[in-house]
């Protein structure tokens, strides 16, 4: 193995550990996501008061 | 704080009962549910009170998703809507799902295919490990009734967060039942529970909430309200043209001969001057004046309760067509004239039941009979 290969081969895992280190983060998890579920039931006699 | 995911959804019967008026009114809702931001929504039976394709038109105009897991076509057994939907927001996914009572009675035109609506807890036995392979989070909004819907979280592990709906009531404060997040939103539209869930590394690390009544402290929404008057100017305009359509304008409605009929407050003064004085003063004789200034003063669902037996045998038919019927008048308390037969009548003292038949809860929650009474005498005491 020339060096030129050694030193392509270890290009490839310094990145690929760096995204292994990164993925979480990049697939969203480690952060924590604040999420605000709000509802409603049997909404219809909104409308109805005459006045 | 600011929401980035913030989901909207609704668990049923947001659909009127029958009828043209009601019909419009529930495409009217729909429509403002979508500008309101709704995201999901599942069917009560309530949907299916005009037809399939009314229902499902009426939601092909909005960005809301419908979700019913466990109901089908009877004859190929594949779902009538969506059976769940995934929404990806803030690295997370939230899956709704939707299921409906095997009790419901789904109305179904003769013209229409056939619904089935499959077990529920068998349906959602088989379909939440399929969403938590999925999703982070589960949300069932369930149209099964609270009993029902209690004992799902006893046989279905895996459901995260769940919103009741069919049966009206509310939860002040949001419960865990069974290791699921669960609210009951009241309604008409006067609560609005907030879950606050806090999703970290795909789990549910925490969550509080807040049940928000929507009472004269929050302020109105200005574009909402418009949205709202045109639609009832709108809907004035059209049940106006329709009464006016059967009378020429200034014709009396045609009495009908024979059988009992209503006669009008000016036959009942003959004999009850007295009486009549002191009811020309009070609010009953001022009711048509609220719905003109609301420009409700067409409206079918209003009317009945606003002016002297609308609909029925020589009662009120338009304002134009029959312009002393209106008002709240003798009749609407102690009955058609006609089956007046004298002193002995039964229905000269009115009780609460007569008048809870138009001053109902939703119209009058603060009524109280004992109070109220006290605006109206107008006999001798």
């Amino acid at each position: 193995m020339n060096s030129l290969t050694r030193f392509r081969s270890l290009l490839f895992l310094l990145v690929a550990a760096g995204l292994a280190a990164l993925s979480p983060r990049l697939l969203g998890k480690g952060s924590p996501c604040d999420i605000l579920i709000q509802a409603t039931t049997d909404v219809y006699g909104e409308l109805a008061p005459c006045g | 704080m600011k929401f980035p995911s913030n989901f909207r959804v609704d668990s049923g019967d947001f659909f009127g009962m029958a009828g043209e008026q009601d019909s419009l009114k529930s495409a009217f809702m729909v429509a403002a549910m979508d500008k309101l931001g709704y995201d999901v929504v599942t069917l009560g039976e309530r949907e299916f009170n005009y037809s399939q394709a009314f229902l499902l038109d009426t939601f092909k105009k909005t960005k809301i998703d419908v979700v019913s897991s466990n109901l089908v076509y009877a004859d190929t057994k594949k779902p009538f809507v969506k059976p769940y939907v995934i929404r990806k927001m803030c690295s997370t996914r939230v899956a709704f799902f939707g299921l409906i009572g095997t009790d419901m009675k789904i109305r179904t035109l003769l013209s229409e295919r056939a619904l089935e609506v499959k077990d529920p807890f068998a349906t959602a036995k088989a379909l939440v490990p399929e969403l938590r392979k999925k999703a982070d989070v589960v949300v069932l909004l369930s149209h099964l009734g609270l009993t029902e819907s209690q004992r799902m979280t006893l046989e279905v592990p895996g459901i995260d967060v769940m919103v009741f709906g069919h049966q009206p009531g509310l939860f002040r404060e949001l419960v865990k039942t069974n290791g699921v997040i669960n609210t009951r939103a009241g309604e008409r539209g006067q609560y609005i529970p907030g879950i606050h869930l806090v999703v970290e590394d795909g789990k549910i690390a925490s969550y509080d909430g807040v049940v928000v009544t929507l009472d004269d402290k929050i302020p109105a929404d200005e574009e909402m309200n418009q949205m709202v008057d045109t639609f009832n100017d709108e809907m004035n305009r059209r049940f106006s043209s329709n009464s006016n359509a059967s009378t020429p304008p200034g014709q009396p409605a045609p009495i009908p001969v024979g059988g009992d009929h209503y006669l009008g407050e000016k036959n009942c003064r003959r004999c009850h001057e007295a009486e009549y004085q002191m009811y020309a003063s009070q609010p009953h004789a001022r009711a048509f004046d609220t719905l003109t200034k609301n420009q409700r003063d067409s409206s079918p669902e209003c009317l009945p309760c606003h002016v002297v037996g609308y609909g029925q045998p020589g009662g009120f038919s338009s304002k134009t067509a029959t312009p002393d019927l209106v008002n709240v008048q003798c009749e609407n308390c102690h009955g058609m004239g006609t089956k007046h037969p004298g002193k002995e009548d039964a229905n000269a003292v009115v009780g609460p039941q007569v008048c809870l038949t138009c001053h109902t809860h939703e119209q009058n929650p603060d009524f109280d009979y004992s109070e109220a009474v006290t605006h109206i005498v107008h006999w001798h005491q």
